[in-house]
């Protein structure tokens, strides 16, 4: 699928193919990408624990409940826990180095061992890992990084994907899971159980509501132009709005097909 | 004792048939989903808004109610002991289950269902 076809066509699904189960190597590109994801001082922002929803017992799935959390982890064959690292930074310097020596940090740009080795400790690395608030946001925004990535990659994938909160209490004592990694988001993966418009394309507000370019002296809502708007439907970045005409009749018979309330 | 013909004028009840979408079907289709939750009412004793009263904490002064969650946890039980009264295959057994709880989902009670997977 063409980059802007993957960005129109994620969306978070919800009804999952309970029955169908994804392969492996899908897997691994969704991680990959994660892998390949933007991140300050190269460090790895996130942890993932990829379950086989059938591989837990049933006390282990319920027990990662919450209220708007409970069909979704019948119908979801595949869950990636994703975790924050809150120990991105160790290891900090080293990793600096050798971009230093790869030619990714440049001395034109002020770069060198000198400034890492001598500098850096007290201006950058311990202004983050002393403030448990700026520790968290940059972690946050890191690891949201390379979660995004990864929804991507499942759709390109020809998955389907939905970000959800979930009770981590149980699994982090089964898993053994370290006290520095956060809980993030779990990631539901698997095949759509009905098309992957899955309804139409979520609701947004325009540009001009969020995006601005500074003019002058003041900040200006962006301007679409409508032949870029254009060109992003034929290109699928854009595409056929919820609800689709058919979409309360697919539910209902998802609902029936799948024994639940309508 | 309360009857399906009864409970159409119910308020929680319109508001379940037209937030469902059932208030688009034929009078009888209507009272057909509504029968089930009649049956389920006669056998708790309880009319509609006293099932919810169960599932739901008092409004707070900003017109939010909470949900209950022990309260959801027993409503959520009695349907599917009351279901299995019913006598009927495990299909439409859930089926009855779920007409029930698509009252309560209607009128603002978060229940999600357990999907019997083909």
């Amino acid at each position: 699928m063409e980059f802007r076809e993957v960005v129109g066509t994620r969306r978070s699904m919800r009804f999952f193919a309970p029955y169908r189960q994804v392969e492996p190597e899908k897997i691994q590109v969704i991680l990959e990408a994660a892998n390949r994801s933007s991140r300050s001082m190269n460090a790895d922002y996130v942890k993932a624990v990829v379950v086989n929803r059938d591989d837990l017992t049933p006390e282990m799935r319920d027990s990662l409940r919450n209220p708007t959390t409970s069909l979704d982890l019948d119908l979801a064959p595949v869950y990636i826990m994703w975790f924050i690292n809150l120990k991105y930074a160790d290891g900090t310097k080293e990793r600096l180095k050798e971009q230093i020596d790869h030619g990714i940090l440049a001395a034109s740009h002020g770069w060198s061992h000198a400034y890492v080795d001598e500098v850096i400790q007290k201006t950058v690395i311990e202004k983050i890992t002393g403030d448990d608030f700026r520790l968290n946001w940059m972690g946050a925004i890191e690891a949201g990084q390379a979660i995004a990535n990864s929804l991507l990659a499942a759709y390109d994938e020809g998955l389907g994907a939905c970000l959800h909160n979930f009770t981590d209490t149980e699994v982090r004592k089964m898993m053994n899971i370290p006290d520095h990694w956060r809980r993030a988001w779990l990631m539901l993966v698997g095949y759509p159980l009905g098309d992957k418009a899955d309804g139409g394309q979520r609701p947004r507000r325009p540009l001009s509501e969020n995006f601005f370019t500074f003019k002058g002296d003041q900040l200006e809502p962006l301007q679409e132009d409508p032949a870029v708007t254009q060109r992003l439907r034929e290109t699928r970045m854009i595409q056929e709005p919820s609800p689709l005409p058919y979409r309360h009749k697919e539910i209902r018979g998802f609902a029936r097909m799948l024994g639940l309330p309508e | 004792m309360t009857t399906a013909e009864e409970l159409m004028t119910d308020p929680t009840v319109v508001r379940w048939l037209r937030s469902a979408g059932f208030s688009t079907e034929t009078p009888a289709e209507q009272l057909a989903q509504v029968r089930m939750l009649a049956s389920f009412c006669n056998h708790e004793g309880k009319m509609p808004q006293e099932i919810l009263d169960t599932c739901l904490l008092e409004k707070t002064d900003d017109g939010q109610y909470e949900i209950s969650i022990k309260g959801r946890r027993l409503v959520n039980a009695a349907i599917d002991e009351f279901a299995t009264t019913l006598g009927l295959s495990k299909h439409y057994e859930i089926a009855a289950g779920n007409s029930i709880r698509g009252f309560l989902v209607h009128n603002g009670v978060l229940i999600q269902g357990k999907p019997s997977v083909p």
